[in-house]
């Protein structure tokens, strides 16, 4: 009595064709998986590289808006390094984002009293100008009386501006 | 497609070959003729009876064939068939490495072990594949008739089957419907009772009586010894048909696989296989391709192994990283796009490409007053700087002088418009000059 010849290793055969086939098709996802984690960390590193230089870098814009105390004392701080007595006014104005992009400028008007010089007004600017958070003279308007010739008797009016990185958010879907 | 089974049957100097189609038996004697000749002359037998290359079945007299009943309960299931064939050896006056053996398991531990001396058979099998004629089944000629009678009789249960065949007598117990002995008998009816009775008094029957089956014809005298020395039933088969004719619709179900016989077509006795001589190295082909696809599966293996291995160390390295700028909280699935949100950030914050120039205008009041001639008296009374224009409100001595103070300021590089000028009353020109930003004043701003 004997079983039917061939059937043993013709089966083993289609067996470990199979198991090859599977195995192989594992291995070559297997592959893919371990190439795409190289990639990743590949661009992981570059993340790191690109944060830590920016990190070196100075801040040139806010990540959000300053507090409103914070900015009075820049000005108040720049506005007495300059001689300036006092200031006499401080408005923070709504932000507004620049041409639809990741930014928002944030502008404040400042108004100072009627007996500062040209150069005392100039320099407050530029010390608000080259600070760790700059604010940038956006505009400015300096008068004085035409019948005055001190040159030490000017009103000046600035708006002074900030950026704020602030993406705009994705759009979420069915929400109107 | 090949019609009928062929059974080839040695017998002494002479072959028959027997030819089962549609139910029907036909055999032809095939004489020796002359040394080294039979076998072709077989194939031409074959081919006028219409055999076209079918395998045949090769049926045995019983002189060729060993057999004796073995006890194989103490024997290791690894190796049984090696074993059983040692225990077969025991029986025999043959070496194992002579023999070619087959076994009937029986009930209670035992079996029957049947063998034919390799060396003869083997050169008979390789002159019939020489002669084109390929070997399918190589059966004892008795047991093919009676498993077939067996096998065509249903449940009806017998306990002897003897054969009879050209004053051979061949005696077959079963047992459960299943061959227990075979025996050779001497032909004399005196000598059949006696082995029938021996042989009842070393195993029990399940009735009192014992019933045979006889195929083949048996003389009255032998029947009558049975019926009266014994109290056998004997049965006889309806329709009379040569024990040699039996066997050839045994082999026919046998080639079919219709039916199991002991059958010696095994090891040493295997034909090379219709690839001829190609046929052992297709064997070692075969063996070599599992070695490769079971070395090809295991290196796969391996291989997944490694790559992920390799991921994992890679989103452990990617992670280590992650930490180092993010110290805290979860790690999230997709390490990445936080980093990049992140970079994103920091890069806003640092002032990235897309960053908007703005524009200075603490520089662009430096350079108008840096702009202004000397040694020309004139007085400012309104000075406004936006990022569009510039508008200087003031006093000179004359309308002239309001001009070069507008060519001062365009060599400045602005774009100046013609002053407004208008005479006061104390020999003074009041004057309005605007001025708007060329581009690189516009955009040369600090940032």
């Amino acid at each position: 009595m004997k079983p039917r010849r061939g059937v043993i290793p013709g089966a083993l055969l289609v067996a470990l064709l199979a198991a090859a086939a599977w195995l192989y098709t594992y291995m070559a996802s297997c592959r893919q998986e371990a190439i795409q984690a190289r990639q990743n960390l590949d661009e992981c590193y570059q993340i790191v590289a690109d944060l830590a230089r920016y990190a070196k870098q100075p801040a040139l814009a806010a990540d959000q808006e300053e507090q409103t105390s914070r900015t009075g004392q820049l000005i108040d701080a720049a506005a007495r390094q300059a001689g300036i007595q006092k200031v006499a006014v401080i408005s923070p104005e709504p932000a507004q984002r620049v041409n639809d992009g990741p930014y928002k400028e944030k502008p404040i008007s400042i108004r100072l009293g009627d007996n500062v010089t040209l150069v005392q007004a100039s320099s407050m600017l530029s010390m608000l100008a080259t600070g760790d958070r700059p604010l940038v003279p956006k505009s400015i308007r300096m008068t004085t009386s035409r019948d005055d010739t001190s040159s030490a008797n000017w009103a000046m009016e600035a708006v002074v501006t900030y950026l704020v990185y602030d993406p705009l958010k994705p759009a979420q879907p069915g929400r109107q | 497609m090949a019609d009928g089974a062929y059974m080839l049957l040695p017998s002494g100097q002479s072959w028959r070959v027997a030819r089962i189609a549609a139910g029907q038996c036909e055999l032809h004697d095939v004489p020796d003729a002359g040394e080294g000749d039979v076998f072709g002359r077989l194939l031409q037998v074959l081919e006028e009876l219409g055999h076209k290359g079918q395998s045949v079945c090769l049926a045995l007299s019983s002189s060729y064939v060993f057999c004796a009943r073995l006890n194989i309960a103490s024997l290791p299931r690894k190796n049984r068939s090696a074993a059983m064939l040692y225990r077969l050896e025991e029986q025999l006056p043959l070496e194992a490495e002579r023999l070619t053996a087959d076994f009937l398991p029986m009930a209670s531990g035992f079996a029957l072990g049947f063998a034919v001396e390799t060396a003869g058979l083997k050169e008979i099998v390789d002159k019939l594949l020489q002669n084109g004629i390929r070997v399918g089944a190589i059966c004892p000629a008795s047991l093919l008739a009676a498993f077939y009678v067996q096998s065509a009789r249903g449940a009806e249960a017998c306990n002897y089957i003897l054969i009879s065949d050209e004053g051979r007598l061949e005696l077959c117990r079963i047992d459960h419907r299943t061959l227990s002995n075979w025996y050779c008998l001497d032909s004399s009816p005196e000598k059949l009772s006696q082995s029938l009775a021996a042989d009842m008094l070393s195993n029990q029957l399940p009735g009192d009586h014992p019933t045979v089956l006889v195929v083949g014809g048996l003389s009255p005298d032998a029947e009558s010894r049975l019926k009266e020395d014994l109290d056998a039933k004997v049965i006889k088969l309806e329709k009379a048909a040569r024990p040699a004719e039996l066997a050839a619709q045994g082999a026919a179900q046998v080639l079919a696989g219709k039916l199991s016989c002991v059958d010696f077509n095994r090891g040493a006795l295997l034909p090379a296989g219709k690839w001829g001589p190609l046929a052992g190295h297709l064997k070692w082909a075969r063996s070599l391709a599992i070695v490769l696809l079971v070395a090809l599966s295991v290196s796969l293996g391996l291989r997944a192994w490694l790559y992920q291995g390799l991921t994992a160390r890679h989103v452990g390295l990617q992670q280590g990283q992650y930490r180092r700028v993010f110290p805290t909280g979860p790690i999230p699935q997709d390490l990445n796009a936080r980093m990049k949100s992140e970079l994103a950030r920091v890069s806003g914050i640092s002032g990235g490409s897309e960053m908007p120039t703005q524009p200075n205008a603490i520089n662009t009041l430096g350079r108008v007053i840096a702009a202004m001639p000397d040694g020309m008296k004139f007085k400012i009374n309104e000075i406004r700087v936006s990022p569009q224009e510039i508008i200087l409100e003031g006093q000179v001595l004359n309308h002239g002088d309001a001009g070069i103070l507008a060519q001062a300021i365009n060599r400045a590089g602005f774009f100046a418009e013609a002053p407004k000028t208008q005479q006061l009353p104390r020999n003074e020109v009041a004057f309005t000059l605007v001025a708007r930003l060329s581009k690189e004043s516009k955009t040369g701003g600090t940032p």
